[in-house]
């Protein structure tokens, strides 16, 4: 039986393409000349610090280019038609790898993700192709919503998801409820991850496309954190390198917060300058609400917005109004339906149950065991997020965030290894050291390569002992949660 | 067993055939110093080397020899028969004359394809 640890592997690479974007895949394999690619994960908080996203993973083919087959200028080329004037942006790809069985190829897939760029490359014969995971058709999609209350993490998530148009998805629960989420002309991809953030989870997208969300306990109870998912063998790596984390050791944190509270109705938008509109005219005005509301009340006529023609007779019954609401904005269409006269849109307010609430600064959370010690402060301060409300959130972010950066934490590089498709950013895994034993550690990087028949990757990972506070010493409570979960307190 | 390229019957080569393996993959040392191999494919390589063709005979080899695509090639003694590539850029030929004849020697490097 062979396996991916073995010494000797016959491998084999698997690319293909859905060129028409209707799951019709074709294996393009006899073109790969090689195929490299990254897969990135940005630690809780490394995320927090800058309220940045999770990097997408990548990957890079080189594809032999003789016939022109991959040319998006060669118009009688196979693949013009999808190829052409940068249609080859967004084409699915999939790539995997296969370990000889003794009869045949059994694969695993390692990527899943959109075309990027493609580069033809004239003297060579070969075109590059770049590639992000599943990320990128949505990447840059801003939305608008309506302010929805009380919503676990999770919940919100699904929200955001049928937004962006995400396909398959593997949520946990979300562990926090969040009092009032809204997006409001913003990349929707950005909110995932800040809610994610919020209580110390994160997203992405791993190998096989799926997107997931994993909270802050999924560290202690998901089995591919808690079980060493591999043990990498001097006999299979070319070198390992221990650096130290310096950079994420702090010894005060502070999280701040911002509290949402209703504060009743009270006029969000005033039109700014009144505007004309000629018989069959319609303008569509996008009305920016000085604050978020819950509920926006439906405008009324002669009360909220006043229409009249030139000598100041009402005709607010000869225009159409079509309005969409969202939580910090609105989109209203007025259309003119007068035969012969225009009319004039001299007022125009909108009024809702209004949201307030400003930053606060978390309390410093200082501790003395850190392992730069007392003689110097390090605090590390949470960017501004939108989704930590309250002080109790605010409270267990900070607590398990020092908790988790007072440990210096060893690092590793193991450099040179056979590679291992199964294994992902977050598994755990036991690292060898020739004199200091074995470690176990998360992998936070991956750079793999497929080239002339090796299959090789250097692993980053970053020790995992102490990763929470009183770490397999937590108090259950089993009338609250089951016998496997634990519980800060 | 007569020589043979994409079904052709061809003069046998004038040298013993060179047959050498070609490995697709790398070996690598790794940190305990074991050796450990990664690999796609373990394929033929055919040097192949012919000498005193005629005129007729040249022909009908360089004509099968310059094929792009891949052929059937039978190796002089042997009844394995392999796919290969000839491989334009190792085709080497020079000639001589005798008695008014000319004589041909080719040189040749045949790949298998999988």
């Amino acid at each position: 039986m062979a396996a991916w640890t073995d010494a000797v592997r016959r491998i084999q690479a698997k690319i293909e393409f859905d060129w028409s974007k209707s799951a019709v895949w074709v294996d393009e394999s006899q073109y790969l000349l090689s195929a490299s690619g990254k897969q990135s994960m940005l630690l809780p908080h490394q995320l927090l610090g800058g309220n940045v996203e999770q990097p997408a993973w990548g990957m890079q083919l080189a594809l032999r280019n003789v016939t022109s087959r991959f040319n998006p200028l060669h118009s009688s080329g196979a693949l013009y038609d999808n190829i052409k004037r940068g249609k080859f942006y967004a084409i699915p790809v999939r790539f995997s790898v296969g370990l000889w069985n003794g009869s045949s190829y059994d694969y695993t897939r390692i990527f899943t993700g959109y075309v990027k760029t493609l580069r033809v490359i004239e003297s060579t014969k070969t075109a590059t192709i770049v590639c992000d995971d599943n990320t990128l058709p949505f990447i840059q999609h801003r939305a608008s919503d309506n302010v929805e209350t009380n919503q676990k993490t999770d919940t919100y998530l699904s929200v955001l998801k049928m937004i962006a148009g995400v396909g398959t998805t593997d949520f946990d629960s979300g562990l926090n409820t969040v009092g009032y989420c809204w997006i409001d002309s913003e990349r929707v991809w950005n909110e995932m991850n800040e809610i994610a953030h919020s209580e110390f989870g994160r997203v992405g997208f791993d190998r096989n496309g799926t997107c997931f969300f994993r909270n802050a306990e999924s560290w202690e109870i998901d089995s591919v954190h808690t079980t060493s998912q591999h043990t990498f063998s001097t006999s299979r790596i070319a070198d390992v390198a221990l650096p130290f984390d310096w950079k994420s050791t702090f010894n005060e944190v502070e999280v701040p917060y911002a509290p949402r509270r209703e504060i009743g109705t009270i006029q969000v938008y005033k039109l700014p300058r009144s505007f004309i509109l000629l018989p069959g005219e319609t303008r569509t005005i996008t009305a920016r609400y000085k604050k978020a509301v819950v509920t926006t009340s439906t405008p009324v006529a002669n009360t909220d917005y006043v229409i009249i023609d030139e000598g100041g007779n009402d005709l607010s019954g000869s225009v159409t109004i079509s309005a969409t609401y969202y939580g910090q904005r609105a989109s209203i269409e007025i259309t003119n339906d007068h035969a012969t006269k225009a009319v004039n849109v001299v007022r125009f307010n909108i009024f809702g149950n209004a949201l307030d609430g400003a930053q606060t600064s978390g309390e410093p959370r200082t501790v003395t065991d850190a392992d730069i010690g007392t003689s110097i402060t390090k605090t590390y301060r949470l960017s501004p997020n939108a989704y930590i409300q309250s002080k109790a959130q605010s409270d267990f972010l900070a607590e398990a965030i020092i908790a988790n950066t007072k440990v210096a934490r060893q690092m590793f590089r193991v450099k040179g290894a056979n590679a291992i498709p199964t294994l992902e950013p977050g598994h755990r895994v036991t690292i060898p050291t020739l004199d200091a034993g074995n470690f176990a550690a998360f992998l936070t990087n991956i750079d793999w390569s497929f080239d002339g028949g090796v299959y090789i990757a250097s692993y980053d990972a970053i020790e995992a002992d102490n990763w929470y506070p009183n770490s397999g010493d937590y108090h259950e409570i089993t009338d609250l949660f089951s016998a496997d979960k634990k519980a800060f307190i | 067993m007569a020589t043979t390229l994409d079904g052709v019957t061809v003069a046998d080569p004038l040298v013993p055939t060179d047959k050498e393996q070609v490995l697709t993959g790398a070996y690598r040392e790794t940190l305990n110093g074991t050796t450990i191999l990664d690999y796609t494919n373990i394929k033929w390589k055919f040097l192949v080397s012919w000498g005193l063709l005629t005129a007729s005979q040249y022909a009908t080899l360089i004509a099968k020899l310059q094929l792009t695509s891949s052929f059937v090639f039978s190796p002089p003694d042997e009844a394995t028969t392999y796919t290969v590539l000839s491989k334009q850029d190792a085709i080497s030929v020079s000639m001589i004359e005798s008695g008014g004849a000319s004589y041909y020697y080719v040189n040749a490097e045949l790949v298998e394809v999988v």
